[in-house]
């Protein structure tokens, strides 16, 4: 994964935090399905808290490191699998 | 006929109902028959007004969604939704409606008065007498005038016993109907097997019953103490469910009919305060009395 990329969040997807986990629900046409929603552990939340546009995955993985206890090669792993999922399911975009 | 308007009561929601045409008489013997307030309420919640017009002009309005009768329905019409700015419109075509070709229902936020305009179909010496809530628009109707006033309609069967209620509920066909039998025979109020509506009152989650095209029940309610997600299975079985995992099984059983991320995210945030309250399991039973026992056996 190319770490100086940025990731944005596409704006069909509605969030809800219970705790430190979220839900997505995907609004197709402007429409929720509250039938096929995403359910976001807290690394996943962590993660998706963190793409905002501006940061850089370089940047999301220190931020990872620093508020869990993982060592680098786990957390560049744990957002390399999270972000070509969510990408592949439209939550996520690479910034041009 | 009733010129003044009389005021229905649903889920602790009062709705102040009123003919404003001649050619439209409201039924209070119908769906309602039994919801009916004993005054007129100084400030109802809703003032829902009925007028008879020549036909209903929704340019300018953006269709959100179209719906159909569910199969088992005999009755034939489509459904749509509109929104406009600060506006909801529900519009009904009937096919088939005798005296009826179209409702159109105008929800404006902000503002407690609906207004009801029916397009009928040949010009007639007597009134049409309409229920207030008529299929299927009432359903609707409750649906968006509810998420204002904290209500979530939700498919389900509920029973209260000893000062508690109890929600079943799950994919059609899994038990809904048959978890309330259960407790019916076993001395429980059954609230409803269909659909109810779930409100934050103070420190309780409410669970009421609510006007249905084909019951003719009194208004019952319950202090919901948790709701169980039906599995069927060879054996009994009580699961407790937390986080987001009980939050996203729930949450596809809520009915909804919502559009714009800031009508979604009221639907969000009212689910999540029902879940706050109120634990969330995955049972799986066999249709017999032992499951009604184990739950009973549950401190909540």
């Amino acid at each position: 994964m190319d770490v100086s990329r940025v990731y944005v969040k596409s704006e069909g997807f509605v969030e809800k935090a219970i705790g430190a986990e979220k839900v997505l629900v995907p609004l197709t046409d402007n429409v929720a399905n509250m039938n096929q929603v995403y359910n976001l552990n807290e690394v996943a939340s962590f993660i998706y808290d963190n793409i905002d546009g501006e940061k850089t995955i370089d940047e999301v993985q220190k931020a990872l490191v620093s508020n869990y206890e993982v060592t680098q090669e786990e957390a560049l792993n744990d957002i390399t699998y999270f972000i070509n999922d969510m990408v592949n399911r439209g939550v996520l975009f690479a910034k041009q | 006929m009733n010129e003044k308007g009389f005021t229905i009561n649903i889920a602790g929601v009062n709705f102040q109902c009123q003919s404003f045409s001649p050619k439209l008489q409201l039924n209070i013997h119908g769906s309602v028959r039994h919801y009916l307030f004993p005054e007129i309420v100084i400030s109802p919640d809703y003032l829902l007004e009925y007028y008879v017009v020549e036909a209903i002009d929704l340019s300018g309005y953006q269709q959100v969604f179209i719906g159909e009768p569910e199969a088992n329905e005999t009755l034939n019409y489509k459904w749509y939704v509109y929104s406009g700015i600060g506006q909801v419109i529900l519009k009904v075509d009937f096919t088939e409606h005798p005296k009826i070709r179209t409702i159109a229902a105008f929800i404006t936020n902000d503002s407690s008065k609906v207004i009801l305009q029916f397009v009928l179909k040949t010009e007639t010496e007597n009134p049409v007498i309409i229920d207030p809530l008529i299929h299927p628009l009432g359903s609707l109707l409750l649906l968006y005038l509810m998420q204002r006033k904290n209500g979530l309609l939700i498919h389900a069967s509920a029973v209260a016993i000893d000062d508690r209620a109890f929600l079943f509920t799950g994919v059609s066909g899994i038990g809904k109907s048959t978890m309330a039998r259960l407790w019916g025979e076993c001395g429980a109020q059954i609230l409803n097997d269909d659909r109810l509506v779930l409100r934050p009152i103070g420190d309780e989650i409410m669970v009421y019953n609510n006007p249905m095209p084909y019951y003719a029940q009194y208004p019952r309610e319950g202090k919901l103490k948790a709701i169980f997600l039906l599995k069927q299975s060879p054996e009994n079985y009580i699961k407790p469910l937390s986080g987001v995992l009980a939050y996203s099984r729930v949450l596809g059983n809520f009915i909804q009919q919502f559009y714009e991320k800031q009508m979604v995210k009221d639907h969000l945030g009212l689910v999540e305060q029902v879940l706050n309250k109120v634990k969330v399991f995955e049972v799986g039973f066999k249709p017999d009395h032992d499951i009604v026992e184990m739950i009973k056996k549950m401190k909540f």
